[in-house]
C-alpha cells in the first residue's frame, strides 16, 4: 500500500511499512522528499514540527490519517530515526512494524513484502535479496547524518516508491527491517539500505 | 470500459496500439538543430531536448547547398543525462560499454525495395532480435505481438516488472520503451520516406518543388540502440531505448537571378505510400512578414553588434523586448513569460550555420499563428545578434530578418534567417495547463518528438472500479498541471469518466497533475483503499515515478 503526505507540500508515494501502537509507520522520505513537477526532489524541513498534522493519503487520494511524529531535524545526527508516524483509525488493522532482533547473518536471503491495499495483509513480492553486511552506521540522508542499516542487494532494480517496503527473512518469514534507501545498478540489481526492525 | 476523455484519446499514427488509452503531445515534429550527445552547457541542454528537426542551411548569394536531416526519434536531455551516468547494460548483444549505444544504418532505398533485412549486419540483427524478445526481425508482426504480450498484457514478464507489487520499471520508462519500440518496428515496416523541398520568393533553376526518388535517394537511417537491464539473474529483464535519425543528404539550389537575395525554403517529409508526417506545414515561409525595424532599433543594433561581450547583448535585450534572455533561459528549460517565449534553433547565413537561442516577443495573436519580433544571440559566440520579425506557427518559429555581426573594422548587416523552435510553445508553459493536447486530427501525430519529452507530462495509472451497478461510476477532472499551476480554463481541463471494470485492471496514461473527484452518486461512498474513502471535490495527485495503482470500490452508504 502506497501513501503520501499531502499538506502544503506533497511527498512522493512510499510503501506503508507497518504499524506500532496505533500509528502507521512510513519511511521518513515522506517528510524529506517532495513530489515537484513530476519529479522527486529533496526538501528537508528546516525546523522541527512543521509537517505535524499534514494529511496522509493513499494512492487514490483518500485520507488515511495525519502526521503524528517524526524526528527531523534529527535529535541525534549520528543516529537518525528514519521513520514518520501517522495517526490513523486504521492503524490497528495494519501489520506490526516491530520485531525482536533477528539472528541475521551475511548472505541470508530476504524478500520484500508490501501491505495489500484492500486486505492490509503483508504479501510477499518474490523479489529477493542477499544480506551484504550487517548493521552499521551509514551515511543517510545527507553527508552530515548517519543511520543504522543493513546492506542488502536485491536482484532487480527498485523504484524509490518501493522504499518503506517490509524486508523479511525468506526462510521463516521473520520481519528484519524496512527498505530505506535504494540505488539501482547497471547490471540489473539494486543496492539497498535496510533499517533494522528491532530499532523501530 | 476505458475512461473517456472528452478531448479524445488515440494511438500513434504509425503502428499498433498500446494497452489502455494513449495520449500524445501536440508537438509538430518540425525543427532545426542537429543533435549532439556531447555538449553540456545549459543552452545546449535546451537544444538537445527539442532536437527533433530538420534543416541545416549553408547559403551564399547564388548557390545554396541545403543539407536535410530529420530526427524521426530524437533523444531528450534527460535520456542523455542518464547515459552519462553509465547505466546501460554492457552485457547486451552488441554492447561495447555501458556508455556507448549500438549504432547501425539502414538505407532508405533498401526500405523501399524491401531488401533492408538482407543488408543488415549480423550485429544489428542480433540487437533487433534481442529488443524483440528473441523474435528475428524477418517477422516484424510477430515481434510486435511478442513485445505486446511481454510488456502490455497482464502476466507478461515485462508487464509485471512495471505493475507488480515491487516494480523495477518506472512509468515514464514504460511509456518510452513501448513507444520507441513501436517507432523502430513501424519504421522498418514502411517503404521508407521521400522528402520535398519547395523554394519560394526567388527564381530557382530546375524542378521546384524538388521531390526525392526513393529508388535512388541517398537517405540513410541511423539507428542507435541503448540497452538497459532492470532485473538480473536467470530470467533477466532488459529493455531498449532508441534514437533514430535520417540523413536526407544535400540538395544544391541555383538561383539565376543575382538581384534576388532572399529565398524561402520549405521542406516536407512523408512516408512512401502513407500519410504525411514531419514537416506538414509547408507555408512557414517568412516572406509574408515584412522586415520593419525602426531606425532607432537599427542604430542600437549596430552599437550592440560592436560590443562583443554577451553580457552586454543580454543587457540590451531588455531595452528591445522587455524580456531578459538570461533570466528566461536560466529560469528553467520550460521558461517563458506571458508575452515572450524562448526559442532556439539554427541560424543560417553567410558562412554556415550557427546555433541560436533567443526570445520571441509576441506582438499579437492571430489564431494559432502569432507575429512577433525575434531577438536573440548565438550562445557561446558573442558575435551574432539577430533581430527580425517572426511568424510563429504551432511550435515552429521561422523568421528571416537582419543578422548583425561585427568584424574588426566595421559593422554590417547581412541577410540571415532563423529556423527555430519555440520551447515554451513546445512544452506548454504559456498555456498554463500542460503541453498535452489530445488531438486526433493531427496527421503527423507526435513523431519526431523525444519519448521522454512526452512522458514527462504523463503519469501511468493502473486502476479498477468495483461497483454494485455497472452504470455507476464517477469522474476525475484535472484541476492543476504537474507543476501545480491551476487549470484556469475549464475547457482545457482533461476530464475522465470512470466506469466499473468488472474486475479487470486497466492501464491509463494521464497528464500528470491534480484531479478532483466528481459525479460520485448520492447515497454511495467511493473507497480508495481499506483505510480511506473520498467525497466529491476531494483531490488526488496523479504523479509518481512508478505506476500509480488504485482499486476503487463504490459501496452503498
Amino acid at each position: 500500500m502506497q501513501l503520501r503526505r499531502q499538506g502544503r507540500s506533497v511527498s512522493p508515494l512510499r510503501e506503508l511499512y507497518g504499524a506500532d501502537g496505533g500509528r502507521l509507520i512510513l519511511p521518513l522520505d515522506v517528510c524529506l522528499v517532495l513530489e515537484e513537477g513530476g519529479a522527486e526532489t529533496l526538501g528537508f524541513p528546516a525546523t522541527s514540527g512543521t509537517l505535524l498534522d499534514d494529511p496522509v493519503v493513499d494512492s487514490g487520494g483518500g485520507p488515511v490519517g495525519t502526521i503524528a511524529a517524526y524526528d527531523w531535524p534529527p535529535s541525534d545526527d549520528f543516529d537518525v530515526k528514519p521513520l514518520a508516524f501517522v495517526a490513523s483509525d486504521g492503524a490497528a488493522r495494519a501489520p506490526s512494524g516491530r520485531a525482536a532482533q533477528a539472528a541475521l547473518r551475511l548472505n541470508d536471503v530476504v524478500e520484500l513484502e508490501t501491505v495489500d491495499d484492500n486486505t492490509l495483509e503483508s504479501v510477499g513480492s518474490g523479489v529477493l535479496g542477499t544480506v551484504q553486511s550487517l548493521e552499521v552506521l551509514r551515511v543517510w540522508p545527507d553527508l552530515t547524518r548517519r543511520v543504522q542499516t543493513y546492506r542488502v542487494d536485491f536482484g532487480q532494480n527498485l523504484l524509490p516508491t518501493t522504499r518503506g517496503a517490509r524486508v523479511v527473512l525468506k526462510d521463516g518469514g521473520a520481519l528484519v527491517g524496512m527498505l530505506l534507501f535504494t540505488q539501482n545498478q547497471p547490471n540489473g540489481t539494486c543496492n539497498a539500505f535496510v533499517y533494522p526492525a528491532h530499532l523501530v | 470500459m476505458n475512461p473517456l476523455s472528452k478531448i479524445g484519446l488515440f494511438a500513434l499514427t504509425l503502428p499498433a496500439s498500446f494497452a489502455g488509452a494513449q495520449i500524445t503531445s501536440n508537438g509538430d515534429p518540425d525543427a532545426a538543430t542537429k543533435p549532439t550527445l556531447t555538449r553540456q552547457t545549459t543552452v545546449d541542454a535546451i537544444r538537445l531536448s527539442i532536437a527533433n528537426g530538420v534543416i541545416d542551411f549553408v547559403n551564399d548569394a547564388r548557390r545554396a547547398r541545403v543539407h536535410l536531416a530529420w530526427d524521426y526519434l530524437p533523444a531528450d536531455a534527460s535520456f542523455v543525462r542518464s547515459l552519462r551516468e553509465g547505466v546501460m547494460d554492457a552485457s547486451a548483444p552488441g554492447a561495447k560499454s555501458a556508455t556507448r549505444p549500438f549504432v547501425f544504418s539502414v538505407a532508405n532505398r533498401d526500405l523501399f525495395a524491401g531488401t533492408w533485412l538482407t543488408k543488415l549486419s549480423p550485429g544489428a540483427r542480433a540487437v533487433l532480435k534481442d529488443a524483440s524478445l528473441g523474435v528475428d526481425p524477418s517477422d516484424l508482426a510477430l515481434a510486435d505481438a511478442t513485445f505486446a504480450q511481454y510488456w502490455t498484457q497482464p502476466g507478461g514478464v515485462g508487464y509485471e516488472t512495471v505493475f507488480g507489487a515491487v516494480p523495477a520499471v518506472g512509468g515514464r520508462d514504460y511509456y518510452a520503451l513501448a513507444r520507441d519500440f513501436r517507432l523502430v518496428t513501424g519504421l522498418l515496416r514502411t517503404r521508407g520516406i521521400r522528402y520535398s523541398l519547395t523554394v519560394s520568393g526567388a527564381q530557382v533553376r530546375g524542378a521546384n518543388p524538388i521531390v526525392s526518388d526513393p529508388t535512388r535517394d541517398d537517405i540513410v537511417w541511423r539507428i542507435e540502440a541503448y540497452p538497459f537491464l532492470v532485473r538480473s539473474g536467470p530470467a533477466p529483464v532488459r529493455f531498449y531505448r532508441f534514437v533514430i535519425h535520417a540523413d536526407l543528404g544535400s540538395v544544391d539550389l541555383f538561383f539565376p537571378n543575382a538581384a534576388e537575395t532572399q529565398a524561402n525554403l520549405a521542406a516536407g517529409v512523408s512516408f512512401v505510400g502513407g500519410t504525411d508526417v514531419g514537416l506538414l506545414q509547408r507555408d512557414f515561409s517568412a516572406g509574408t512578414v515584412e522586415v520593419a525595424l525602426s531606425p532607432a532599433v537599427d542604430e542600437r543594433l549596430q552599437q550592440i553588434a560592436t560590443q562583443r561581450a554577451e553580457s552586454e547583448i543580454s543587457a540590451d535585450l531588455r531595452l528591445f523586448g522587455g524580456a531578459d534572455l538570461d533570466q528566461i533561459v536560466t529560469s528553467g528549460l520550460l521558461g517563458g513569460t506571458t508575452s515572450a517565449s524562448v526559442v532556439t534553433g539554427g541560424m543560417f547565413g553567410p558562412g554556415g550555420v550557427a546555433s541560436f537561442v533567443g526570445v520571441n516577443q509576441e506582438l499579437r495573436y492571430r489564431n494559432d499563428a502569432s507575429l512577433g519580433v525575434l531577438i536573440g544571440l548565438r550562445p557561446g559566440g558573442g558575435d551574432n545578434l539577430f533581430v527580425g520579425p517572426s511568424l510563429r506557427y504551432s511550435v515552429v518559429t521561422l523568421a528571416a530578418g537582419l543578422r548583425a555581426y561585427g568584424d574588426d573594422d566595421r559593422t554590417r548587416y547581412r541577410l540571415g534567417g532563423v529556423l527555430s523552435f519555440d520551447l515554451s510553445r513546445l512544452t506548454g508553459a504559456k498555456r498554463q495547463v500542460t503541453k498535452l493536447q489530445l488531438d486526433n486530427a493531427s496527421v503527423g501525430g507526435d513523431i519526431g518528438v523525444a519519448s521522454d519529452l512526452i512522458a514527462q507530462d504523463l503519469s501511468l495509472v493502473r486502476w479498477s472500479l468495483a461497483s454494485p451497478d455497472p452504470g455507476l461510476g464517477f469522474s476525475l477532472t484535472q484541476t492543476k498541471d504537474r507543476n501545480g499551476n491551476a487549470v484556469s480554463d475549464a475547457a482545457n481541463a482533461a476530464r475522465y469518466v470512470v466506469r466499473p471494470t468488472g474486475g479487470a485492471k486497466k492501464v491509463l496514461l494521464l497528464p500528470a497533475g491534480t484531479y478532483a473527484y466528481g459525479d460520485i452518486p448520492a447515497g454511495y461512498t467511493l473507497r480508495t483503499s481499506a483505510l480511506a474513502s473520498v467525497q466529491n471535490g476531494a483531490t488526488v495527485i496523479v504523479s509518481s515515478v512508478g505506476a500509480i495503482q488504485v482499486d476503487w470500490t463504490l459501496v452503498h452508504g
